[in-house]
């Protein structure tokens, strides 16, 4: 099969230094360094990665501070890696630290966005920086729990449409990371002219700004409310799920999103489509 | 600023405007388009929409001759290029009728319409979550009308973002919508009860483990599970005081009324009310509390006064005082 770009992707800047002491990334380091042996068993372990992503897509909170932002630099450089940005939905607070973020970055850096303003502010202030649009933009039925293929009819993925293309051009645009919904099929991943990513072996809902656990610490009458800063509690706890779904996967979350491990019809999808070269990076996180 | 408060039946228009709602949002499914595509799924709602397009003819019809305004939902987060032409064809129904504006949520269905249809304003519906000014200019670029917000935004951050509309109208949540997932993230589905309901309900069942998988301790998992039932109570006011109402009617769930004021000064050009698929006293009594309000702030009663007002007028000052119950609970603690 035609060898994919591997991609890293690492949220909490306290791992990066598990990384540091290679002398470069490859398959069977992500394996190591995920614990998840299984999630990379269809790549040759001295596969190399080429990308490490730092940040989230999903949690405005988890947005790194400047020095993590360095650190992560520092270790891409290193590791001889692309290092790619990911950023979530912003506030207008946000956009303008994703900006001063992107006037550091690397050449060679891209940016993750989920959030089309993001894309708009940084493709007229940072023009030389890739931009790839991020699994929140791509609008699919992602729920875990859905029982047939039927549910998924009335709202298929979003990149199917020549106006998003267009859209996408506009912004310029030049890759769209996708997750793995349950009943997935080759169509949602038929996306000409753009490049494609699959991330994996968890796919990913984001619920939205109100965060159970991010409120731990704060007394009662500020908890669960838009904009409050958190002391990034998700990043040591994660609700495990306790029980399968009609559709045999078990949703666990952590922070403000529910995430699920591929079947193995899913995970063969992803196999099919590396194969037939649609999909052309894989991007391999945790939980 | 205008009031918007939504529909779902033809005799709710005169009752509604009446009361107070200058704008009015409703949903159609028309038969042709079940037979065509063998589903409802014209907007984000399956229930609550208009049967057929002579109820919408005659929806539009009623607005206007009741001083108030109609716009159409189209608001699925996406839609499949199979509907395209189906939802330009819909919307270019609705002009016809003389609608005043759609509303969606799909950027690309935005830019297809703009292009097909231009002489048909556009809301971005709060399904897009928009949040940020960048986002809005985009949206201008496109040939929006106006944004509205989604729901969970600070005021500051609504100030911020209608300072740099330069043009594009803004509209925020003032009642009841009061999902636990945010549309613009959500990638869920609502299921049948038996085969888990909403999602959004948050029922399911789990352990707490550490970030690697392994026993938290004790002493944290003490402190979550308090978190836990302060989240279950947080939940029963999302989900509107379990859509409990006062014994006049006024309805509880997700309130911005004492914010009114300050989205007025941030000139905010509308505040929505939820609840498409609600009961229309519900949607009545919604109408008649944002109203008052309305016109206390356009009378010139000062913020604190209006908030003041606006805490009273449902005589539950315990569920104002729980911070739970609030789009904007920052008006409370300032």
């Amino acid at each position: 099969m035609p060898a994919p770009e591997i991609g890293l992707a690492v949220v909490d800047p306290r791992r990066l230094p598990a990384l540091s002491a290679l002398p470069v990334l490859r398959a069977g380091d992500i394996a190591e360094f995920l614990g998840d042996d299984a999630a990379l068993e269809t790549l040759p372990a001295d596969a190399a990665a080429s990308h490490l992503y730092f940040g989230s897509e999903f949690c405005e909170h988890l947005f790194p501070d400047e020095a993590a932002l360095e650190r992560a630099i520092e270790l891409s450089g290193k590791l001889g890696l692309s290092l790619v940005l990911a950023t979530p939905a912003a506030n207008d607070a946000l956009v303008a630290k994703i900006g001063q973020a992107a006037a550091i970055l690397p050449e060679g850096a891209e940016i993750l966005v989920n959030d089309w303003g993001v894309a708009r502010f940084l493709r007229r202030a940072y023009p030389r920086l890739p931009l790839v649009a991020g699994r929140q933009l791509a609008k699919m039925i992602k729920d875990p729990r859905v029982p047939s293929a039927a549910w998924l009819k009335p709202y298929p993925g979003s990149y199917g449409t020549p106006g998003h293309r267009r859209l996408l051009e506009r912004l310029g645009i030049g890759r769209i990371e996708l997750d793995v919904p349950p009943f997935a099929t080759p169509d949602l991943y038929s996306v000409d002219g753009i490049d494609l990513s699959v991330c994996l072996p968890y796919a990913y809902v984001a619920k939205g700004r109100i965060c159970k656990i991010g409120s731990l610490r704060r007394e009662l009458p500020e908890k669960f409310a838009p904009g409050r800063s958190c002391h990034r509690e998700c990043l040591g706890v994660v609700e495990v799920g306790a029980a399968a779904s009609s559709a045999g996967l078990v949703s666990s979350a952590r922070g403000n999103s529910t995430f699920y491990r591929h079947d193995a019809a899913m995970a063969a999808l992803v196999r099919d489509m590396v194969a037939q070269g649609r999909v052309t990076r894989l991007v391999f996180s945790g939980v | 600023m205008k009031v918007t408060a939504p529909i779902s039946r033809i005799d709710e228009i005169p009752t509604l405007a009446a009361a107070g709602a200058d704008e009015l949002y409703c949903g159609v499914v028309p038969k042709e388009w079940i037979a065509r595509f063998n589903t409802g799924a014209v907007n984000r709602r399956y229930f609550g929409n208009l049967g057929d397009l002579e109820e919408l003819r005659r929806a539009v019809e009623l607005a206007h001759h009741s001083a108030a305004r109609l716009f159409m939902v189209l608001n699925a987060q996406s839609y499949g290029g199979g509907y395209q032409d189906a939802l330009v064809e819909l919307a270019g129904r609705f002009r016809d009728f003389g609608g005043d504006a759609v509303i969606v949520a799909d950027i690309a269905l935005i830019a297809e319409l703009r292009e097909r249809l231009p002489d048909l304003a556009i809301h971005v519906s709060s399904v897009a979550g928009c949040r940020n000014s960048a986002g809005i200019g985009l949206y201008r670029e496109l040939g929006v009308k106006r944004v509205i917000l989604p729901r969970d935004v600070t005021l500051d951050e609504v100030g911020a973002m209608a300072q740099a509309a330069d043009g594009v109208e803004i509209e925020a949540f003032v009642l009841n919508d009061g999902c636990v997932f945010e549309e613009g993230s959500c990638h869920s589905i609502h299921l049948p009860a038996k085969q888990g309901g909403p999602i959004c309900v948050d029922n399911r069942a789990f352990v707490y483990r550490d970030g690697r998988g392994g026993q938290i301790s004790a002493r944290t998992a003490r402190k979550l599970r308090d978190n836990d039932a302060d989240y279950q109570r947080w939940l029963w006011y999302r989900f509107g005081c379990g859509f409990s109402t006062t014994a006049e009617g006024h309805p509880f769930g997700p309130c911005g009324l004492c914010a009114i004021s300050r989205l007025e000064a941030m000139g905010v050009a509308s505040i929505k009310i939820a609840g498409r698929e609600g009961a229309s006293e519900r949607k009545l009594k919604s109408v008649e509390m944002v109203r008052a309000v309305v016109d206390r702030v356009h009378g010139g009663s000062p913020h604190r006064e209006a908030a003041a007002f606006a805490v009273g007028i449902r005589n539950t000052e315990e569920h104002c005082r729980a911070g739970f119950m609030c789009y904007y609970p920052e008006v409370r603690w300032q």
